[in-house]
């Protein structure tokens, strides 16, 4: 790996965002992820090698740290702010089609239940992973799923819950939209949610962490 | 004995028996039960439960259908969940306090829930309870996501936010102690999820271990035995719970924690209460598989003191009612063999 793009992934995995950032004190007024990203832009580096070998190394690194509880959610959260404030400079080349997102990931919170902060985790770290995450947000029907499936052909599903009295609709709207789509991989996951539950239902795939949920769906487009 | 006593006796590490037991629900649960009876029921009464909660979750304005608004003046939303809802709308979205008012506690719905309580359940346990208390009351004021960035971030800011919810919280202890009857404040705050600590045990140790060791000093100054609700896997920080004067821990969980080898490890320093999974065996266990979960509670953990049998959180809608009923028979019913 180049110098920069080590660079570029190091300020990912440790949250410096920009200059600017007071956060992580010890690097406190050197260049963020925002500042080296442009840098390797103009010094000719593939936007595509800068996504998949600096910034998603640097998620990858922050992700397992997370499922092993050596970094917490402050810490995740800053990494990808400092993923997104990254990405802002390679949104172009997603557009023109030089830099191509592995997959789309469609997540919502099921219907009954409006908690959040799990999706969000997730959703963070599957964009952070190189993949476009539709968020169809909390309280999400199965029909809500399955025109987002619809008008995003190809796409895989997470479905999120923080309840023992919501995880049960999961139920119902993996079979919505296995019926409606049935090459969908669809995850789950939540406080509640086992390896037991996926087994009942019939879902894809469980992950107590977010990190599982990505490397699965790596797994998917390997 | 009256069930304060035994419920002082046990979370002072006493053998106790019929061990003390407290059964919680919620709203969706109650009313499924009550329809299951066909009668009415009483949370308190018809479980024969040790101690009475006057909580500042309660008595609050409902501003619109299903949309309540609670002391510190946060909106939530209880149309899909009705027991704890979520925030409708965060106050502080910027990290400065200019413009919020922190409540005064001279004056509080909870006051009058003291004193009915200390009417009408004279003999029970009386705890204060106070519902998203620190870390809790602090993101309900400006996002989670906020919160937690901003402890990074903007430091300053969250210690302030901080002390001043912390400096309410006292002055709630002191005039709720004022009204009399008390016999601890419980404070409620999840500071973990299923598989860890939500912040880590740094974050907390710098913001709010110093704070709830204040509160607690408040509480140890009126006399009141110290209860600490936290959800999640928060095992790490028992010891540091120890440290500031927590007398009870709920609501041990047994799908995050290895409950009898935690209570082996800290029987003594605090006590528990909890323990019967609501996300399994409650709601997916048999009936046998209630009774066998129940039985070992109070035969391994109620037997040596220092226990207060309970559902590990308030019992859920999706509660089988046969199940709370097996329960219920066994903690009324206790017959001792230890």
């Amino acid at each position: 790996m180049s110098e920069i793009l080590e660079k570029i992934a190091y300020c990912v995995e440790f949250g410096k965002i920009n200059q600017q950032s007071p956060y992580p004190p010890d690097m406190k007024g050197q260049l963020g992820a925002d500042e080296l990203t442009k840098e390797a832009l103009d010094t000719g580096l593939a936007p595509e090698d800068i996504l998949k070998k600096g910034l998603v190394i640097g998620m990858e690194r922050i992700g397992i740290k997370f499922r092993e509880n050596k970094v917490f959610v402050p810490q995740v959260l800053m990494s990808a702010k400092a993923m997104s404030t990254a990405i802002e400079h390679l949104k172009p080349f997603f557009q023109s089609g030089d830099v191509k997102r592995s997959g789309i990931f469609i997540i919502g919170t099921v219907a009954g239940d409006l908690h959040d902060i799990g999706k969000n985790l997730v959703s963070m770290m599957v964009e952070g992973n190189g993949w476009e995450v539709v968020d169809l947000g909390t309280d999400v029907s199965a029909d809500k799923f399955v025109n987002a499936i619809k008008d995003n052909p190809g796409s895989h599903v997470g479905l999120s819950a923080l309840l023992t009295t919501t995880m049960i609709n999961m139920e119902h709207i993996l079979k919505e939209v296995k019926a409606a789509s049935p090459e969908t991989r669809v995850l789950i996951g939540g406080a509640p949610v086992s390896e037991d539950f996926k087994n009942k239902i019939g879902a894809d795939f469980y992950s107590p962490d977010p990190q599982g949920a990505v490397e699965y769906l790596n797994s998917l487009v390997a | 004995m009256t069930k304060k006593e035994s419920f002082i006796k046990a979370i002072t590490f006493r053998k106790c028996f019929p061990v003390p037991y407290v059964i919680r629900f919620t709203i969706e649960a109650e009313e499924r039960y009550q329809s299951f009876l066909g009668g009415t029921f009483d949370e308190i009464l018809d479980t024969g439960s040790y101690a009475v909660f006057s909580q500042t979750n309660s008595g609050w304005l409902e501003v619109r259908p299903g949309y309540f608004k609670d002391y510190f003046g946060i909106t939530w939303n209880k149309t899909k969940d009705r027991t704890l809802g979520i925030v409708d709308r965060y106050p502080i979205d910027k990290p400065s306090l200019k413009g919020f008012q922190f409540p005064s506690a001279d004056d509080l719905p909870v006051f009058k829930y003291i004193e009915r309580n200390n009417s009408c359940f004279p003999d029970h346990f009386h705890f204060l309870s106070i519902g998203f208390t620190l870390f809790e009351r602090a993101w309900s004021i400006v996002g989670m996501e906020n919160l937690m960035q901003w402890m990074l971030l903007e430091p300053e800011f969250v210690h302030d936010l901080l002390d001043n919810i912390v400096e309410y919280n006292i002055k709630l202890i002191q005039e709720s102690a004022k009204i009399g009857g008390l016999d601890g404040v419980r404070f409620g705050d999840d500071w973990a999820g299923q598989n860890g600590l939500l912040i880590g045990g740094d974050l907390w140790r710098e913001f709010i271990k110093p704070r709830l060791m204040r509160m607690c000093d408040a509480a140890k100054a009126e006399n009141l035995y110290i209860g600490q609700h936290c959800c999640g896997k928060v095992e790490s920080l028992i010891p540091d719970m120890i440290e500031v004067g927590i007398d009870v821990f709920d609501p041990f969980q047994p799908e995050v924690m290895d409950i009898y080898d935690v209570f082996k490890s800290f029987n003594g320093k605090i006590s528990f209460m909890g323990g019967l999974s609501i996300q399994k065996t409650l709601p997916y266990g048999s009936i046998k598989e209630v009774s066998d979960a129940s039985y070992k509670l109070l035969d391994e953990l109620g037997s040596q003191g220092g226990y207060i049998f309970s559902p590990s959180h308030a019992l859920t809608g999706d509660i089988p009612p046969e199940n709370i009923r097996e329960m219920i028979n066994i903690v009324r019913h206790q017959s001792k063999n230890f």
